[in-house]
């Protein structure tokens, strides 16, 4: 009797340790997906792929709810809140790689913008010598060459932006400054397209 | 004896079993809850609620992590003794402010969004109504500001297709407080320009009639509205666009202001090609014995330096048709038109120039 009684003990406590083999939190699992979750923040996925990073916390809120949920049960079970930590991990990651992909196609397209931007400035400057002049040469295209001068200013505050790696308000900045570079050529060859045509209207 | 205590430890065992089997059932963990709360934060987060409805997700967030915080320390108790009642009020909370930070998200993207269009396109108007009424008034410093202005303009319409309201917002409101001045500037020099109205009609009305009585050309300059009247015995006969200095507003000063003069003048000489740069000239008797009279009262008085030159050569001439103000003071219009006036005109043909043949409130400026 006295052994049946310390056999059923026995089995109780080995049935306790099977389980409670499976009962450890996956701590390891879940400073692997904060620290991964943290190094997409650091590459700047919640401002360059802001939904997909909110996607990627909302994953691992849910996975802390589950292992939680175990924690409060009698007999616990991390082993699917093991494989969500991986896959919010393995996310975490490719949510890094978005990020940092579209910030290399953002750095590719303000610099092109630029470049862009640096040419009509160089073409302007050409135009307004080509420009109508008066008595004492550039007086009336003083406010162009302003215009010009401002473009420039703009464009060399992109670089302060680019630096500072705010690269969406250095595309809008940019972009602004190609639009005013472009209308400022369009108006300067306006101008000296009616010009030539009244020069050779006069030579006819 | 062993029999009863076997019989004492069974029931013991059977008691412990079904209290705690009793008090896991009503005490279950609130997983729905916090789920459904971590969900709703989400979508909080997706309706932008961080950046435009701060208070809301903040309390939100507070919450939620007020529901986890107090999960893990009920479940850090033995199991009979774990209460998850705060952890639901928490969670539930979470999502009452999750749900009010997406509405006043929501309510406040859509404002912002008309808010801001109304602005970027009353602004636009603005702009285009400065360039259209006073594009060519002469701005001096102001034309730097005005140039970055619209530059501003530009950015926070990029700004605006981009959804990012706060830039947006701000570089409106730098935009809005330059063209307000430009705008100011501009309407006080006009206003202050159009006191001199009585006597350019008075100038108008001299030379109208002096037409009249000689039965010949007179010249009239509209310098405001670029025109030029060519009067034939009274009347009016043809009209010109012209070309002026750079500074055209007000009258001219001193030498190199840029400044075409105003007031009764003649033509004292007839350029053909080949006596002047340009094409042909009609040479006006600038400066006259009245500015010649106030140029040395300016010096008298100090407006103007000792060494001030009153200036001379103001011309009605050709080779314009450009488009913009290129002048040094002169007059210039097409060849073409410049044909015409110069087979009109004689020596002694009256040329008055003034600041605008119509009165202020007869012109589309719309002053307030």
């Amino acid at each position: 009797m006295k052994n049946r009684f310390f056999t059923i003990i026995a089995f109780l406590g080995l049935t306790a340790l099977f389980f409670s083999s499976c009962s450890k939190v996956p701590q390891a699992e879940i400073d692997a997906a904060n620290t991964a979750i943290e190094q997409a923040k650091l590459a700047g996925a919640d401002v360059y792929v802001q939904d997909n990073f909110v996607a990627l916390q909302d994953s691992l809120n849910n996975v802390m709810v589950s292992i939680e949920s175990q924690k409060s049960k009698f007999i616990k079970n991390f082993s699917t809140a093991k494989e969500h930590l991986a896959g919010v991990t393995q996310y975490a990651g490719e949510v890094k790689q978005q990020a940092e992909t579209r910030k290399e196609e953002l750095k590719v397209e303000i610099q092109n913008t630029i470049s862009e931007v640096k040419t009509l400035i160089e073409t302007n400057r050409q135009l307004i010598l080509e420009a109508p002049k008066g008595k004492e040469g550039t007086s009336a295209l003083v406010a162009i060459k302003g215009e010009i001068d401002a473009v420039e200013t703009s464009i060399n505050e992109t670089s302060t932006l680019f630096e500072s790696g705010d690269y969406l308000a250095t595309l809008d900045k940019a972009k602004a400054a190609k639009e005013k570079a472009t209308a400022i050529n369009t108006e300067l060859s306006g101008v000296i397209a009616k010009y030539k045509t009244n020069v050779k209207n006069k030579k006819a | 004896m062993k029999n009863k205590i076997l019989l004492l430890v069974s029931f013991l065992v059977l008691v412990i079993a079904t209290v705690t089997s009793i008090r896991i059932k009503t005490n279950k963990p609130p997983e729905i809850e916090v789920m459904k709360a971590a969900n709703m934060l989400a979508k909080a987060q997706y309706e932008k609620s961080p950046k435009f409805a701060k208070e809301a997700f903040h309390e939100a967030t507070f919450h939620y992590n007020s529901a986890m915080t107090e999960w893990k320390k009920q479940n850090e108790k033995f199991i009979l003794l774990r209460d998850y009642r705060k952890v639901s009020e928490f969670a539930k909370k979470s999502m009452e402010y999750s749900e009010k930070a997406i509405d006043k998200s929501r309510i406040f993207i859509a404002s912002t969004e008309d808010i801001l269009k109304i602005r970027i396109e009353t602004i636009g108007q603005k702009i285009k109504g400065f360039e259209e009424y006073y594009g060519k008034f002469p701005l001096d410093k102001k034309r730097d500001n005005y140039t970055r202005c619209k530059l501003l303009y530009t950015e926070s319409l990029h700004a605006y297709n981009s959804k990012n309201y706060s830039i947006c917002k701000v570089k409106l409101d730098s935009v809005e407080i330059v063209i307000n001045d430009v705008f100011n500037h501009c309407q006080e020099n006009l206003i202050n320009y159009f006191e001199d109205y009585s006597k350019w009609n008075e100038m108008v009305k001299i030379t109208i009639s002096w037409s009249k009585k000689n039965q010949s050309y007179a010249v009239i300059v509209d310098k405001l509205n670029r025109e030029l009247y060519l009067y034939k015995n009274g009347k009016p006969d043809k009209k010109y666009t012209v070309e002026l200095g750079a500074n055209w507003i007000g009258d001219k000063i001193q030498q190199g202001d840029k400044t075409t003069p105003e007031g009764l003048y003649k033509i004292v000489e007839k350029k053909q090609n080949g006596q002047t740069k340009y094409y042909k000239a009609l040479l006006l008797d600038y400066p006259n014995e009245e500015d010649k009279k106030r140029f040395s009262m300016n010096k008298r008085n100090g407006i103007l330096n000792q060494d001030a030159e009153i200036g001379n050569l103001i011309e009605i001439h050709g080779s314009g048709g450009k488009g913009i103000d290129w002048t040094d003071g002169c007059i210039a219009l097409t060849d073409k038109e410049m044909d015409e006036i110069f087979k009109s005109c004689t020596i002694g043909t009256k040329v008055t120039i003034v600041g605008s043949v119509k009165t202020l409130s007869e012109l589309s400026y719309n002053i307030k």
